[in-house]
């Protein structure tokens, strides 16, 4: 993958390959969160200097309790031999500036990952990247020593319950919210401010969720989200709001004859603890859908809320169209004040 | 690919090869991969999906 396409690329999956043209010493830590497969800095020494958020996600670690350990003796001793560090070791003797691509297994208590790896070389000479992506998860087969497998987050940090650290199943920590933090924001920001900052926060949101979901189709379909049905797809970006808390999401495509595609979110946390308004104000679930939906697209869509609860409706209702389309339903959506069949008119209109 | 319609399998079967024949209709959009006339949003990839969206595809 080139450099152009991976700009392109960023938030979208893609193996890594052509390592020389990735130049991920130059990216930041918020580019390598945006990307599917795991990517890991090491050192000379092994000594783990950045880890993205897929990485962490597929192993189930937490970056925090990660960053400075020792990524073949402390996090991946199933990575400790010829076929895996021997290559390191090896590249980073070389000085070598193109890359490197093997097949591994990975060796976790929850079960072994098949991998592709790719080994790329850094602006600094000492230190190497490494991009791993996931190709199929299996059961973990019962002769695997147990004194190889990859570390559990409980290993890092033993006891940290007592220190009321929260995490879920899959080792990523938690933070119970309630739902008046919302509240409390909005009364901290003028409505135009609200609109912005809400907006592109929930955008970043929603990119980094994708990995989420993605890992999990990766993990429990062995596909990719762009490869499902679009109902499939869709699902899974429902499970996740469910999950979260959200509430329940519903998805209509019948509104495709008029380019959008409709989302209805029932009992909405945001909008419940926002309380009564005049306008749609849930601008962190638009820039989330706008988000999600443009990495499933693997193209820009652009996302307004039709109609909101804080508005009085049982529901809030979110319209989706893509990009070209962007300036059509900016004006549909001002002429329907909330009205759908007055907005789809004006869409249909507009074809 | 023989061209099939949903709306008369009947005439479309008689066209076929005798192992094709014995396939239901089902069976034959399955194996040769038929497009229904108007694209089902749900089945279509989403990149797909939305460039039909922008292309008016499902008008």
């Amino acid at each position: 993958m080139t450099l152009a396409a991976f700009e392109a690329n960023s938030s979208t999956y893609a193996p890594p390959s052509s390592g020389a043209g990735l130049r991920l010493h130059d990216r930041s830590d918020e580019e390598l969160d945006g990307l599917s497969f795991g990517v890991i800095c090491l050192a000379r020494d092994g000594v783990i200097r950045r880890y993205n958020l897929a990485e962490a996600r597929f192993a189930r670690l937490d970056r925090a309790q990660v960053l400075g350990r020792h990524f073949f003796q402390e996090i991946a001793p199933c990575t400790a031999t010829p076929g895996f560090q021997g290559k390191v070791d090896a590249f980073l003797a070389a000085g070598s500036r193109s890359s490197e691509r093997f097949e591994y297994v990975f060796h976790f208590r929850f079960g072994a990952q098949l991998v592709d790896v790719e080994l790329v070389s850094s602006a600094n000479p000492d230190e190497i990247y490494i991009c791993i992506n996931r190709r199929k998860s299996s059961p973990l087969s019962e002769d695997v020593p147990s004194e190889i497998l990859a570390a559990a987050q409980s290993d890092l940090a033993p006891n940290e319950t007592e220190l009321g650290v929260l995490r879920d199943e899959d080792g990523r920590r938690r933070v119970r919210l309630s739902p008046i933090v919302f509240e409390a924001l909005a009364h901290a920001l003028d409505d135009e401010h609200w609109a912005t900052v809400c907006d592109g926060w929930g955008f970043s949101w929603g990119r980094l969720a994708t990995v989420d979901i993605e890992t999990e189709v990766i993990l429990s379909l062995d596909s990719l989200l762009r490869d499902l049905p679009m109902s499939t797809a869709v699902d899974t970006v429902v499970r996740y709001l469910r999950r979260e808390g959200w509430g329940q999401l519903t998805v209509d495509f019948a509104p495709a004859r008029q380019g959008l595609m409709v989302l209805e979110l029932e009992r909405n946390a945001l909008a419940e603890a926002l309380g009564a308004a005049t306008a749609p104000r849930c601008h962190l679930l638009s820039g989330f859908f706008r988000a999600i939906f443009s990495h499933l697209a693997g193209r820009r869509v652009q996302v307004g809320e039709v109609s909101c609860r804080t508005q009085g409706a049982d529901r809030c209702t979110f319209a989706v169209a893509g990009a070209r389309r962007a300036d059509q339903l900016a004006a549909a959506l001002a002429e329907a004040s909330g009205d759908m069949a007055v907005l789809l008119a004006s869409m249909g209109r507009a074809r | 690919m023989t061209q099939v319609s949903r709306d008369e399998p009947s005439a479309t079967l008689r066209g076929l090869r005798d192992d094709e024949r014995q396939m239901t209709v089902e069976a034959y959009f399955e194996r040769f991969s038929w497009q229904p006339r108007s694209p089902d949003p749900r089945r279509m990839t989403p990149e797909q999906f939305f460039v039909a969206l922008d292309d008016a595809a499902f008008d």
